[in-house]
């Protein structure tokens, strides 16, 4: 067997865990199996992740925080001209959809984990990543004279609003109503768009 | 305080004494939320939920037929009755208190509760659903068949103030964001941050929830302007 380096290592194991953890869930995954899966020995998935409950964060969460980071980095500066809402609101919701379902399968991993499978900390990685966009939308909105929007809690309903049809997306639709990805995410855009357009009032 | 209470209960609890059908029911579902709430569904056994509820095992299958059918009771009931409830009542409104903003309040401030307080129980339910072979469950999306009777208010609310906006989307874009918010509170909100009050992102909610859905040709115009 060839050397490998620590960082090919690492990239094995996280996607041998990414792809057990998706398919069987955090409890009935075992750290053996996955180093199996990654063909590297257990004590080596132990050396380098401490704990199969970190190996989860890991694997798991990292796909979200890398989207975070990249969007809010490549964000462009709307400079003084800014373009039309829908053009910022679509770029961030297509990709955030098309995310989210791509890696449907560990997002729900994630939340069974939480939920009574085993002790898992609550990393505040995910918060952290979107309150980064806070500023960028808090200067975006207020460029647009929206300013009667509760930065922090919207950036959330809106991630919220994306994660349930992306993910809880059979729940919601029944099988023969599913609508095309398109269509959802026009409505997401159209809700988003004038959900924070608060300037113009509600017709009693 | 609590483990008093827990004694009056088990006091309470009489194996003797002649129970009604419906209050058999309400034990096993008391029973089995609190169970499968903290130990999910495969974690659980009715021999447990005929236990904690203080009646046979048989009782139990007698009520309920299987062990899937009490544990979507269990999760269904609430939700169903919340939804049965805010159908009628908007269906009884008058027309003083009816304002977009009462009947969205009604709804975010109601179902955000609701699925709240019974976090554990949902995200039990996606559990099962992902990792078990349960085909009663997998087959069955109740929830949108409940989200079907929203439509009524939602098509009735657009169309009495001249709203447009693709109905069974709609209703089912609320819900879900609602529903997210509530179980996906603790990545959210992580303890050790400081958190928004309930009422705030409340509000927040409702406030989205109006605007995205009134105005959209007024919205396009400014958007036109600013552009």
């Amino acid at each position: 067997m060839t050397r490998r380096t620590p960082q090919e290592v690492q990239e094995l194991l996280l996607g041998a865990a990414r792809s057990t953890f998706a398919a069987r869930g955090y409890a009935r995954s075992s750290t053996r199996e996955i180093a199996d899966a990654a063909g590297v020995s257990e004590a080596l998935l132990f050396r380098h992740f401490g704990t199969k409950a970190n190996l989860f964060e890991l694997a798991v969460l990292r796909p979200f925080h890398g989207f975070m980071d990249d969007y809010v980095e490549a964000r462009p500066d709307i400079g003084d001209r800014p373009p039309p809402p829908e053009v910022p609101s679509r770029e961030y919701i297509e990709s955030l959809y098309d995310i989210l379902t791509a890696n449907r399968e560990l997002v729900m991993a994630l939340l069974a984990a939480r939920a009574y499978e085993v002790d898992l900390t609550a990393t505040p990685e995910l918060s952290d990543a979107l309150d980064r966009l806070q500023a960028v939308v808090e200067a975006e909105l207020a460029q647009r004279g929206l300013t009667d929007v509760d930065v922090p809690v919207t950036i959330r309903l809106t991630f919220a609003m994306v994660v349930a049809l992306a993910v809880f997306q059979d729940w919601l639709f029944p099988p023969d109503r599913r609508p095309a990805r398109e269509r959802l995410i026009d409505e997401m855009v159209q809700f988003m768009v004038h959900g924070l357009g608060r300037d113009v009032p509600v017709p009693a | 305080m609590a483990e008093s209470a827990a004694a009056e209960a088990g006091k309470a609890k009489p194996g003797a004494a002649r129970r009604g059908p419906a209050e058999v029911r309400r034990l096993l579902l008391d029973a089995a939320r609190s169970l499968f709430a903290a130990k999910g569904y495969a974690g659980t056994s009715t021999r447990e939920i005929a236990l904690t509820a203080g009646v046979s095992e048989a009782l139990l299958f007698r009520h309920f037929g299987t062990k899937a059918k009490l544990f979507e009771r269990a999760i269904l009931d609430p939700i169903n009755e919340f939804v049965h409830d805010y159908v009628d009542h908007w269906k009884a409104r008058s027309a003083s208190d009816h304002t977009p903003e009462g009947i969205s309040l009604a709804f975010v401030e109601g179902f955000y509760r609701l699925l709240s307080e019974n976090r554990d129980l949902v995200l039990a339910l996606v559990t099962a659903q992902a990792y078990e072979s349960l085909e009663e469950l997998k087959e069955a999306s109740p929830i949108s068949q409940l989200l079907d009777e929203l439509e009524v208010v939602a098509a009735g609310e657009a169309e009495l103030r001249g709203f447009t906006f693709d109905v069974p989307i709609t209703v089912r874009l609320v819900a879900g964001m609602v529903m997210s918010m509530a179980l996906l509170d603790e990545w959210l909100f992580p303890s050790g941050k400081r958190r928004p009050s309930r009422q705030r992102i409340t509000n927040e909610m409702v406030a989205f929830m109006l605007h995205g859905l009134a105005h959209r040709d007024a919205l396009g115009d400014q958007a036109g302007a600013s552009g």
